[in-house]
């Protein structure tokens, strides 16, 4: 009895679980909030600072932040070594491997800087859904942005200074009337059965943000940029870490709960190179490949039987030579570049190989210089501060294409 | 001239009996399955860094509302020189319940409990690197504040120095990458009776003590707080109010029956009330006054009683095969004190379970941060009760499985001088065997379950268990389940073990076909024992 019990308890539960959550989002409000932050986005990285006035959009540039540093770190020492323009708005982008992995890397920076702020309370408006729902993110098709959390962006985005002094206040009576009933409804349900964890509301915030940036054209390029963005949110839900605490009877772990750790921005952009470097290029007019166009008039594209697994990314065109200079781009070559001739353990093949690919194979020559550097050494470390340094100097050695 | 009802009632209305009682467990599935949400919830709180600019630790360092302190990026002082003194100065503010969708959140009574488990990001640098294990020192401060006070009116709930150690490992040695570090578990609260937490942790450096000295690059500390979800109580607490009446109501009636003999109680009729007081012991619904009362000791009440009526089953199912061992020295049974070696076994197990319960949750009532688990010889003697509280179960397990075994044997034993009786008393004989085999397995069937299952958890308790990721569900469906059917086990057990009060006919072996539909199975009028049929059908055997 007390076997078909449970099995009959778990069927139930599996039912209770996927219980779709409706949505209502409206197509017009979210068009204005990304033109605003796509706008946004444009003058942060031309160093203007308007962008700062809005915490959720502050949140969102620092996603795209995060997303750049690592980007260059992750490519120093490649021929493409991940320019600032890369993440500029401005201009067409070609859908090759690059612009792939720029994408994903903004979408999953998005994904964990919205995460992180959340986590610290420093967003106020942090989403509570049901746990459940975030599952439906990775689905693509499915992947409708939710009415709540437009609502509350959309609230940040237009009228963030209340907004922001609202939530930043503590005492719960200077709320304006309207506001009420929403307030007892999100609060009841918090009582009823807790929220979402933050990484959902931060999938939740990258795939309407920055899938609304793509025109929603009905072009491959439209659908590789999707299918990029939401490879981006994967890589990070793949890399989240379970932890699981017993406190059941006397401690046991008769009732155990379970979390999602958020790792290290670091791990995520390495996952991401990892895709990048086995990148599915579509095949786009074969028909044959992973994409066919399809016959209707309003030539729809289409999935076809062998669909590209989400967490992979996809690319249309072959990237350019980046040895050469493209006036057109701003592409300045690789002339000049440093490279590394470092050997041993712990350095990468990219690092080991870049005087070849970058200097030789692009016809330069590897030129040496010999510099004098100051640095700390010997430190004695505390948790937070590095304490007590030695200055040492150092003849370094480097490397450029010359 | 009576057995109990068991015996006595006609298969039809036991099978309506069982049906209904069916029903009634799948009732408390569907309600856990349906109804209730998770059990509890967790949530990442990233710790802010204040900075204490003198040595205030009496004052409460806070990140929201009006004279919050401002957040200071770690990274920051990372490259400045002779900061010693900023490591000590670096307050981890914790606000707990974090806004949602612009809401103030506040803990709700409802929500019971709060746990609070520590998780460290530490960055990967060559020059600081970590050993696998480094023994930490936290100095936390637990404040609370209710709505309608001052925003900066927090006050003094808990505060303590205290060591954990740190187990960190990484997989690829390179900068910017996190150690992988287990979790620690910092406080437990029994109540949840405050609107708003606070918690501030300084991790001091002191290099005569060499405190904090091992710790690596510390980026961040996260706090996971978990607390029971409201609607879970809810459920859960609905659940004990329906069972609470039902359980009495047939304690009582139970009671009346067994007055209403002309001969005392027997031992199982003492054991079948001392388990109903138990069950209702833990179907109590106390929880409703931790909406009104601070009651910070329910986590260990609800472990006593927990306790108590594992105590109360097990011992009862032990008297219960003793009672229809079938071996007759007459009085000698009847008495709790036969039982003694066998019930000892009970006893020490649950004896030290409690000493275990007193030395953690005891003492986390005066200081919630206080593991058993931090020191050496905490986690010997926790691991000793526990060990003891198993290999007792152990012994407890082997004793009711030979018992049963004994009595299994002697009915085959008995069964095989069946054929030589006449067709009424064999007919009453077979089915009573039949009725006593089909109760006996269910019950060690439920037993078996609830030892294995207490085992499990308690060997899977423990630090080094935690970071587990175990995908067993221990879901709601499964708790109300559980919690339904030894309801209703129990329930069906004061309810057919009731002495009957039918008047039988005066039976004879020559006119036995008088006895009316109803009565399938009837009693032979030479035997006096009230206790059941089946025990007296030993002693009548034994006799032979």
């Amino acid at each position: 009895m007390l076997v078909t019990g449970m099995e009959l308890a778990l069927v139930v539960l599996v039912l209770t679980w996927t219980v779709p959550v409706p949505s209502h989002g409206s197509p017009a409000e979210s068009a204005t909030t990304a033109s605003f932050w796509s706008s946004n986005i444009n003058s942060m990285f031309s160093g203007e600072n308007s962008w700062a006035t809005s915490a959720l959009n502050e949140h969102l540039a620092a996603g795209a932040q995060l997303a750049l540093d690592h980007c260059q770190e992750q490519f120093k020492w490649d021929r493409w070594n991940c320019p600032k323009s890369a993440f500029s708005r401005r201009g067409f982008k070609p859908a090759n491997q690059e612009t792939a992995f720029v994408l994903a890397a903004t979408s999953a920076g998005v994904v964990h800087a919205v995460t992180r702020s959340c986590s610290a309370g420093n967003l106020p408006d942090c989403g509570c859904r049901m746990p459940g729902s975030s599952s439906a993110l990775g689905d693509g098709d499915s992947e409708e942005p939710s009415l709540s959390d437009l609502k509350t962006a959309q609230q940040v985005l237009t009228n963030n200074p209340s907004g922001a002094r609202r939530a930043g206040s503590t005492s719960d009576q200077d709320g304006d009337k309207n506001d009420v009933n929403s307030r007892g409804v999100g609060k009841k349900k918090w009582v009823w059965s807790g929220c979402s964890d933050h990484v959902a509301y931060g999938e939740s915030v990258a795939a309407k943000f920055l899938d609304s940036l793509v025109r929603k054209g009905n072009d491959a390029w439209a659908y590789t940029s999707l299918h990029n963005n939401r490879a981006g949110r994967l890589a990070v839900r793949d890399s989240l870490q379970k932890h699981c605490k017993c406190h059941g009877v006397s401690g046991s772990c008769s009732l155990q709960t379970c979390w999602m750790a958020v790792p290290s921005f670091s791990r995520v952009a390495s996952a991401l190179r990892r895709q990048y470097d086995h990148a599915v290029r579509i095949d786009f007019e074969a028909g044959h490949g992973k994409l066919v166009l399809g016959n209707s008039a309003s030539g729809l594209v289409q999935r076809s039987a062998p669909a590209v697994p989400p967490e992979k990314l996809v690319f249309l065109e072959e990237s350019p030579d980046y040895c050469k200079v493209n006036n057109t781009t701003g592409w300045t070559g690789t002339k000049g570049r440093t490279c590394s001739r470092n050997r041993g353990e712990g350095v990468g093949r990219s690092e080991r190989r870049s005087c070849k690919e970058l200097c030789r194979a692009c016809g330069h020559r590897v030129r040496r210089q010999t510099r004098q550097v100051s640095r700390h050494c010997q430190c004695s470390f505390q948790w937070c501060c590095q304490v007590k340094c030695k200055t040492c100097v150092e003849t370094v050695k480097e490397h450029f294409c010359g | 001239m009576q057995g109990t009802i068991v015996e006595n009632l006609s298969g039809r209305k036991l099978s309506v009996l069982v049906a209904l009682l069916l029903i009634a467990q799948v009732v408390c599935f569907l309600i856990g399955g349906l109804i209730a949400p998770t059990p509890s919830s967790a949530y990442n709180v990233l710790g802010s860094n204040c900075v204490d600019p003198g040595n205030n630790t009496q004052k409460w360092f806070y990140t929201r509302g009006e004279g919050s302190c401002k957040n200071r990026e770690l990274t920051n002082y990372r490259d400045a020189e002779s900061m010693l003194e900023m490591a000590n100065r670096v307050v981890f503010v914790f606000q707990i319940p974090i806004p949602r969708e612009n809401v103030i959140l506040d803990y709700s009574r409802w929500q019971q409990n709060l746990i609070g488990v520590l998780q460290f990001d530490i960055a990967y640098h060559s020059e600081n690197e970590m050993k696998p294990r480094t023994t930490i020192t936290i100095d936390a401060k637990l404040g609370y504040r209710n709505k309608g006070d001052p925003d900066d009116a927090w006050k003094p709930y808990a505060s303590s120095v205290e060591e954990r150690s740190l187990d960190c490992v990484i997989d690829s040695k390179k900068s910017d990458y996190f150690y992988n570090c287990s979790i620690v578990p910092l406080f437990e609260l029994g109540s949840l009776h405050h609107d708003y937490y606070l918690l501030n942790i300084r991790l001091p450096v002191d290099h005569f003590k060499h405190m904090n000295e091992g710790l690596g690059q510390l980026e961040s500390i996260y706090l996971i707080t978990i607390n029971q979800n409201g609607g879970f109580t809810k459920v859960w607490v609905s659940l004990k109010t329906v069972f609470f009446p039902f359980i009495i109501g047939i304690m009582i009636w139970f009671w009346k029956r067994v007055h209403q003999l002309a001969r005392p109680p027997a031992l199982l009729e003492y054991m079948l009330i001392f388990l109903g007081g138990a069950l209702t012991l833990l179907n109590a619904p106390l929880e409703y006054l931790t909406l009104y009362f601070d009651m910070p000791f329910m986590l260990l009440l609800g472990d006593i009683k927990q306790g108590i009526f594992y105590a109360a089953l097990l011992s009862f199912w032990l008297v219960f095969a003793g009672e229809h061992m079938m071996v007759q020295e007459d009085n000698r049974h009847n008495h709790l004190r036969v039982y003694w070696k066998h019930l000892s076994a009970v006893g020490v197990g649950c004896l030290s379970l409690f000493i275990f319960d007193m030395c953690e949750r005891g003492i986390q009532l005066r200081n919630p941060f206080y593991s058993i688990w931090v020191t050496d010889i905490g986690t010997n003697l926790a691991l000793t009760f526990i060990i003891l509280a198993g290999i007792s179960a152990g012994v407890y397990f082997l004793f009711l499985s030979y018992m049963i075994w004994k009595v299994f044997q002697n009915i085959s034993a008995k069964r095989s001088v069946l054929p030589g009786m006449s067709a009424v008393r064999r007919l009453h004989y077979e089915g009573v065997i039949y009725r006593f085999k089909f109760l006996m397995l269910a019950t060690l069937l439920c037993a078996a379950m609830t030892v294995v299952g207490f085992i499990l958890g308690q060997v899977a308790e423990g630090r080094w268990k935690w970071d587990e990721s175990l995908e067993i569900e221990y879901t709601s469906a499964f708790f109300t389940g559980v919690y339904g059917m030894w309801n209703i086990y129990i329930f069906a057990l004061l309810c057919l073990y009731a002495p009957s009060h039918k008047k039988w006919p005066v039976e004879s072996e020559s006119h036995s076909n008088s006895v009316s539909e109803e009565i399938e199975f009837s009693r032979l009028p030479t035997e006096p024992s009230e206790i059941s049929s089946l025990a007296s059908f030993a002693r009548k055997a034994a006799l032979d």
